[in-house]
């Protein structure tokens, strides 16, 4: 239970809010490659931690993120012209480079020096991994880019990359992957043979880490305890364990404080195996559009067919006989139940129990970072870009402490980076 | 008039609103019972009082309403599954029974007492004439049903509809007997109707006389205009706390039907009616003067229970043919049923009319009498805990509406002192007495 006060803490990341200034300190995931084609392409909306932006490729490749409200009088520059190294609005005709310059007023007098007082608000962007990214802190804070795992990985640029809307805010999105025990509900599936995964009631430990923090769910497994340990890379890069090829997991970031973007990465395959996703899937745990169509986006959108406004279209027959839930696939069951919330959840109501441990840890660690910028005392992975690197650990063990199994596994991992 | 702060004392109808707080001591319609067809038929969301709930009826026909965010993190309980006497949240299988008991934490150690801990918001109910209705008040033993023969009847059946204003300027609609000559019936003509009937006198002279009176449980009102051969033709209708009402058609003694106000927030209302003397909207009963109300597709969201096609995003498919012709039942408005007219102008007043900017003239004497009442019982209720009228008197509820021929210079409440009460049979009234309106 948080109360009121922190619930506000944690849920509101607009400009001038605390959490909202911790996020604005990292490079966040933004765009999909594909969303700027090419050269001069059309300029999209893009709305971040509550800032409406607009993004364009200029003429030269260079990514641009500029405020949505010509600095002249507040038309949009989604209508401008992209050309010739610069979004031109079309309403006056001022012309904005990359960095927010204002490079030609051609409604003022050839003798204005008016254009050199006039700058529009722009972040930096940057191009990792198979995503396009924003930094939006202070300019003299901007950190190196982040060696995530999967960035490090050959090809990685060549990765597979999803995104979509959710319409929640992002903490309900965070906290739903750092809940194994809902995996044995939401996600049953009638009929099938007895897994560890379907034991509901597994033990949570978590560990705060340089990179953030790693929680394992211990079930039993025979004799042994099926592990699964779950890595939280800051800001909110999150590893679900069991991904077919390491380094693959995905983000939940503010879009506003009812909106969140989700970005979902699968690193390259080895030499001769298949790519994870098929064309169109938004992550493999999901229902392939080619066998379920409603599993896409309603066109011209990041909002999938199956919606809250259509109950996610949910068949109750089916969950009579066939799935927990009579949904289909594990994207649309956890949007189901964290968008069913509300827009921000009140947690002042709710009532968390012993595998909710992993949720109240993400919790305190986000309060106390951004309390802690507050004060001045920036976030300290920051310093290092390796220190964003870890993987996460599936494993069945004899083992039932945490703290050696993990330490064992994530030393062996940053082991294998000094000799590779 | 009232002032802005009246005004919101009686609109206002969320948890912990003077208002609100009193509509929660009385046993309200819920929904209606065939919107739980079955045990273990499908969750249904449910609006109430600016409250989201949901309703499930057990495997054992046990109806539950419990809050739609699952105690634990708040996932909707709309998506659970209602299964082996109890609804459970598909996000880590907590199961809650009609009572908001949490009788199954799977997601908690075997030796874990959290469960005991835990417990939902969960409303009683009661299903009778076809409603299913809820308490949402403090008592831990809540008060009786209120005595209404529209809904106790054998018979009794019940049918609902939505509107999108307050509560209040719907039933002020129904507490207007002096609308009803203009709105519903001013494209006809005293000609167009049998002579010697109520209806003809009601047209004859459109306008009346009111007289209003205070009641064990609310008020009545009396709309007097002459008849024939000296005597005078009274229109009778009742309010009851909070919202219940006794429309006026039809013959004072025979009537039995029932309405209530229910708040889905301060902006929606849905309309229950109770009724045995009339057949249900597009039945054919002989006095069946109201149009069916068609309804658009039902829908599982917070708004998708009981929405007529006819609404104002459509300006209740408004006939200006029709209006300009000036004849017949919609010739007034060129709006057709006579529900449908009343949504549309209770409605055009806006979600919540600005009552500080009303002029309010003699034929508004019921609705200004039932203001004060409704405020003079908020302030008691709200300052001293003071039950308000009728939540313990269930025999309050048993009244009548209608019309009827007194003698020139007789006491209306006196003369229709029986008439007036519920759960008699008068074999010697004739029906026909009221003509087509």
């Amino acid at each position: 239970m948080l109360s009121r006060e922190e619930n506000e803490l944690l849920t509101r990341t607009g400009p001038g809010t605390p959490m909202g200034n911790l996020y604005r300190r990292f490079w966040l995931p933004a765009l999909l490659p594909d969303e700027l084609p090419n050269a001069d392409s059309d300029p999209i909306r893009f709305r971040i931690l509550g800032e409406d932006l607009v993004a364009f490729r200029d003429t030269n490749g260079k990514v641009g993120f500029i405020q949505n409200n010509c600095p002249h009088r507040g038309a949009s520059l989604f209508f401008g012209r992209n050309e010739e190294a610069g979004l031109r609005c079309v309403y006056h005709g001022w012309k904005f480079d990359v960095e927010g310059n204002c490079i030609d007023m051609p409604n003022e007098p050839a003798e204005s020096d008016f254009k050199q007082k006039v700058k529009a608000t722009a972040y930096p962007s940057a191009e990792l991994g198979g995503f396009v990214w924003i930094y939006m802190g202070p300019p003299e804070k901007q950190p190196a880019l982040p060696n995530y795992h999967w960035c490090t990985l050959p090809d990685a640029n060549r990765s597979q990359v999803r995104k979509w809307m959710q319409e929640s805010n992002y903490s309900q999105g965070v906290e739903g992957d750092l809940d194994s025990a809902h995996v044995s509900f939401l996600h049953r599936k009638f009929g099938q043979q007895e897994r560890p995964i379907n034991y509901g009631a597994p033990r949570l430990t978590t560990m705060e880490t340089d990179f953030g923090f790693a929680y394992g769910a211990r079930r039993p497994s025979g004799d042994d305890y099926f592990w699964r340990v779950t890595t939280f890379v800051l800001p909110m890069f999150i590893s679900i364990p069991g991904a077919k090829y390491p380094g693959s997991g995905h983000f939940t970031l503010p879009m506003d404080d009812e909106h969140s973007w989700w970005f979902v990465v699968e690193p390259p395959p080895l030499d001769g195996v298949s790519w994870v996703l098929k064309p169109g899937q938004l992550t493999p745990g999901d229902a392939d559009p080619a066998v379920d169509p409603t599993n896409t986006f309603i066109p011209g959108t990041w909002r999938r067919v199956r919606n809250k406004d259509n109950d996610y279209l949910i068949d109750r027959q089916r969950q009579k006989t066939y799935n927990y839930t009579g949904l289909p696939g594990n994207r649309v069951e956890d949007a189901a139940m964290t968008e069913s919330m509300g827009p921000i959840y009140d947690r002042t109501q709710e009532h968390l129990g012993t595998t909710d441990v992993a949720i109240i840890f993400w919790r305190r660690m986000m309060m106390r970072m951004a309390r802690n910028l507050e004060k001045g005392i920036e976030p300290a992975i920051l310093s290092d870009p390796n220190l964003f690197r870890a993987v996460p650990l599936q494993v069945t063990s004899p083992e039932s402490d945490f703290g050696e199994l993990w330490t064992d596994h994530h030393n062996g991992y940053k082991r294998s980076l000094v000799t590779a | 008039m009232l002032t802005q702060e009246e005004n919101e004392l009686i609109c206002r109808v969320g948890p912990g609103t003077p208002m609100g707080n009193m509509f929660r001591e009385y046993w309200l319609p819920a929904l209606l019972t065939e919107e739980l067809p079955n045990p273990d038929s499908d969750p249904v969301r449910v609006l109430m009082l600016g409250e989201q709930l949901i309703a499930f009826r057990d495997t054992n026909g046990k109806v539950g309403l419990l809050q739609n965010n699952c105690p634990h993190r708040g996932a909707s309980l709309f998506f659970g599954r209602n299964e082996e006497s109890g609804l459970r949240c598909v996000y880590h299988g907590w199961k809650f029974d009609t009572a908001g008991n949490c009788i199954d934490m799977p997601n908690e150690p075997a030796e874990s007492d959290f469960k005991q801990k835990v417990k939902a918001t969960a409303y009683p109910t009661q299903e009778r004439g076809g409603i299913i209705w809820a308490y949402l008040g403090p008592r831990k033993t809540p008060p009786p049903l209120p005595d209404l023969e529209g809904n106790m009847l054998p018979g009794a059946q019940a049918w609902a509809y939505q509107q999108n204003a307050n509560w209040f300027q719907i039933l002020e609609g129904h507490i207007d007997t002096a609308h009803v000559s203009f709105l519903h019936y001013g494209g006809i003509q005293p000609e167009d109707v049998p002579q010697g009937s109520f209806s003809e006198y009601q047209l004859r002279q459109r306008h009346a006389h009111f007289e209003v009176i205070d009641t064990e449980g609310g008020a009545s009102y009396a709309a007097r205009r002459p008849a024939h051969d000296g005597t005078v033709y009274w229109r009778v209708a009742q309010w009851i706390f909070p919202s219940f009402s006794m429309a006026p058609p039809g013959v004072l003694g025979l009537g039995k039907r029932n309405a209530c106000e229910v708040p889905l927030d301060d902006h929606h209302t849905i309309t229950y009616q109770m009724s045995v003397s009339r057949g249900r909207p597009g039945g054919n009963g002989p006095n069946a003067t109201f149009n069916p109300i068609q309804m658009q597709p039902r829908t599982t969201d917070w708004y998708g229970r009981w929405r007529p096609i006819v609404q104002p995003d459509n300006d209740f498919l408004i006939d200006r043919s029709v209006q300009r012709a000036n004849s017949g039942p919609s010739g007034f408005t060129g709006i057709s049923g006579i529900a449908m007219q009343d949504a549309a102008v209770t409605s055009s007043m806006g979600p919540i009319y600005d009552r500080s900017k009303e002029r309010l003239g003699t034929s508004d004497a019921m609705i200004i009498r039932v203001r004060r009442r409704i405020i003079a019982a908020i302030q008691a209720h709200m300052r001293y805990g003071t039950p308000p009228p009728g939540v313990d008197m269930p025999e309050a509820y048993r009244v009548r509406s209608g019309g009827v021929l007194l003698p020139e210079g007789s006491d209306w409440v006196e003369a229709t002192r029986e008439l007036r009460q519920a759960f008699v049979e008068h074999a010697n009234l004739d029906p026909a007495l009221n003509g087509p309106l």
